[in-house]
């Protein structure tokens, strides 16, 4: 296998869906090739911090108007909502 | 703590107050996957009202397994996005759907398990934030392929449909967006060898 070759499956192999019978040339590949190992190891790095949850925070003014529409939203709901 | 399994359960029965918990649970989230779509704040801001009024609205509708919640309102969120994108361009709606029409099963990747040490979880937010920016400044045609892939938990076909495009121009268009944002992140792998080395 070739570099050209890893790259056409560089998108499959950052997200991890390489199918089996793929891997063992691929996997072969890496395990020589130190720029390509470099690479996908960089590019999975670069997608789970950007996707990592619990960090981000939203501004105190849009966390105040979220709240405020929502608790109006939600007891319109429960005033919608037939009596049990 | 409660699951969001329980807080969906209680907020279905009624309790809207487990719904409060679950919006301050998921905001960040969902702010930043719509302005990352709408590279606008305000936008982005009536983006997430309308997605959490929509799911409101259709909490009852929700079949999915409860883990999924996140990915139930990731898509809602993203399709409310794309519409007043749309909408903001004056392009046909067409192919984007209601912002609930969503078939299951919701593509949600595991979340990763990370040290919670505080000092190492305020560098990982820095880089994000980083990240963010770095995202906010590609290409409007990258930005929306990398945000829909990476946020909402679009797959290849799903991005192709939303945003009219081949299936190969997508897979083009998130390698090169991978590829740009790895190479803003250049210095911190670098920083992160040279650690490594002094270690060994």
């Amino acid at each position: 296998m070739t570099c050209d070759e890893i790259r056409e499956v560089m998108n499959e192999l950052v997200d991890g869906e390489i199918p089996e019978d793929r891997r063992a040339g691929i996997d072969a590949h890496l395990a020589a090739c130190e720029d390509c190992l470099a690479l996908v190891t960089t590019l999975r790095l670069t997608c789970q911090i950007y996707r990592e949850e619990g960090l981000a925070e939203v501004p105190p003014g849009v966390h105040r108007r979220l709240s405020e529409a929502m608790a109006s939203e939600t007891e319109g709901a429960r005033r919608r909502r037939p009596e049990a | 703590m409660s699951t969001d399994a329980e807080l969906v359960e209680r907020a279905r029965s009624g309790d809207y107050r487990a719904f409060a918990v679950l919006v301050r649970r998921h905001e960040g989230r969902l702010y930043r996957l719509a302005l990352g779509i709408l590279h606008h704040a305000e936008d982005a801001e009536d983006a997430v009202q309308l997605a959490l009024v929509s799911a409101v609205e259709h909490l009852g509708d929700f079949r999915g397994e409860w883990t999924a919640f996140g990915g139930w309102l990731n898509r809602i969120a993203a399709n409310a996005a794309l519409q007043m994108l749309a909408r903001r361009r004056g392009v046909s709606l067409e192919g984007l759907g209601g912002p609930t029409d969503e078939a299951f099963p919701y593509r949600r990747r595991p979340p990763v398990a990370r040290s919670l040490d505080p000092h190492e979880v305020a560098e990982r937010r820095e880089l994000q934030r980083f990240l963010d920016d770095a995202v906010a400044d590609l290409p409007d045609d990258l930005r929306l392929v990398f945000v829909l892939r990476e946020l909402a938990g679009f797959s290849t076909r799903e991005t192709a449909e939303r945003l009219g495009a081949p299936e190969g121009t997508v897979k083009v268009r998130l390698l090169r967006a991978r590829l740009a944002l790895r190479d803003k992140l250049g210095h911190v792998f670098r920083q992160f060898e040279s650690r490594k080395k002094e270690t060994s």
